[in-house]
């Protein structure tokens, strides 16, 4: 029962794992980042607003 | 790539969900603060589709005329065909604005949150209804009913205490597949209720393309996901001691003989 129920556990925690990394994954398989696209959704915005606002949401880490 | 990504996941660990773009309040603020409300839907819901999917299939094996009969069991196919937003709009226009007798937007009476449940319960019961009649059949099919009924139990007896124990594997099987049926349900349940919930917040979220707030629900998604599914799998040996003792790799066995 014991290792019935480990073994169920770990494979919930795996798919939540894995889930996550293709997310996230994906994210960095845009062709830009983010904020960028957020911030230039409909209109033109200045770069330094832009890399202010990456450096607040960690988006200027190295990739 | 990988300091960003480790950055993430410790954050993870530590409760930070990050933050969303568009309101730079914390994802996990954006997202608690309206999950009761979709909480409660899906979940009155679910119970409801259960109830439904039940009465159903008893009604259809209970009765003992084949019109009736032949009626029930083509009533889950008809509400598979039933789109959501569909049957959520055509009643809203009937008993809001023909009839007048539910608000157009939820204002805590009773209908404004029974009417919503029914919507999504009635979608989510259909593939419930039909994989519990297909089990159901087939344990009608095995020897033991026709000793039961030899031994002069009722019908419903045996439905209720017998059949039915031994049908719900397969059903509790779909009720997990179905938890995200319920959850992509409750986002169009609640546009067109205009009910506040995860629902207006996906919607917003892809749309201005808040990409942390999106990351967020599909964690919380997945991990909904996955309790569910746990629950069931600790749910079968209780249905089916069997199940622990026949199977070594843990995976569980077709519950048919």
């Amino acid at each position: 029962m014991i290792r019935y129920l480990l073994q169920r556990i770990g494979q919930a925690l795996l798919v939540v794992w894995l889930a996550y990394t293709a997310v996230f994954l994906a994210v960095q398989l845009l062709p830009s980042d983010p904020v960028t696209i957020f911030l230039t959704a409909d209109s033109a915005v200045d770069q330094s607003a832009i890399d202010a606002m990456k450096s607040q949401y960690g988006y200027d880490q190295p990739c | 790539m990988l300091t960003q990504y480790l950055n993430q996941l410790v954050g993870l660990f530590s409760g930070d969900f990050g933050y969303s773009l568009a309101s730079g309040q914390s994802v996990w603020d954006r997202i608690s603060g309206v999950a009761g409300s979709t909480v409660a839907l899906a979940g009155a819901a679910f119970i409801t589709a259960v109830l439904i999917a039940v009465s159903l299939v008893g009604a259809a094996t209970l009765t003992r005329s084949t019109v009736i009969r032949r009626v029930l069991v083509n009533v889950p196919p008809l509400f598979a065909a039933i789109p959501a937003f569909w049957l959520g709009l055509v009643l809203l226009d009937l008993l809001s604005i023909r009839w007048g007798v539910m608000s157009l937007f939820p204002d805590g009476s009773f209908l404004s949150l029974a009417v919503p449940v029914l919507v999504l319960a009635t979608v989510v019961s259909a593939p419930l209804a039909q994989v519990l009649l297909k089990s159901i059949n087939h344990v009608y099919d095995q020897p033991f009913i026709d000793v039961l009924r030899a031994k002069g139990a009722s019908r419903s007896w045996i439905f209720f205490r017998h059949a039915l124990k031994n049908a719900a594997g397969p059903a509790l099987t779909i009720m997990g597949i179905t938890v995200g049926t319920l959850f992509a349900g409750s986002v169009i349940t609640e546009t067109v209720f205009a009910r506040s919930g995860l629902g207006s917040v996906v919607l917003t979220a892809v749309t201005t393309q808040d990409v942390p707030l999106v990351q967020g629900l599909v964690l919380l998604t997945a991990s909904i996901f996955v309790v569910v599914n746990l629950a069931v799998d600790l749910l079968y040996p209780l249905l089916d001691p069997r199940i622990l003792t026949s199977s070594r790799d843990g995976a569980p066995r077709a519950l048919a003989a």
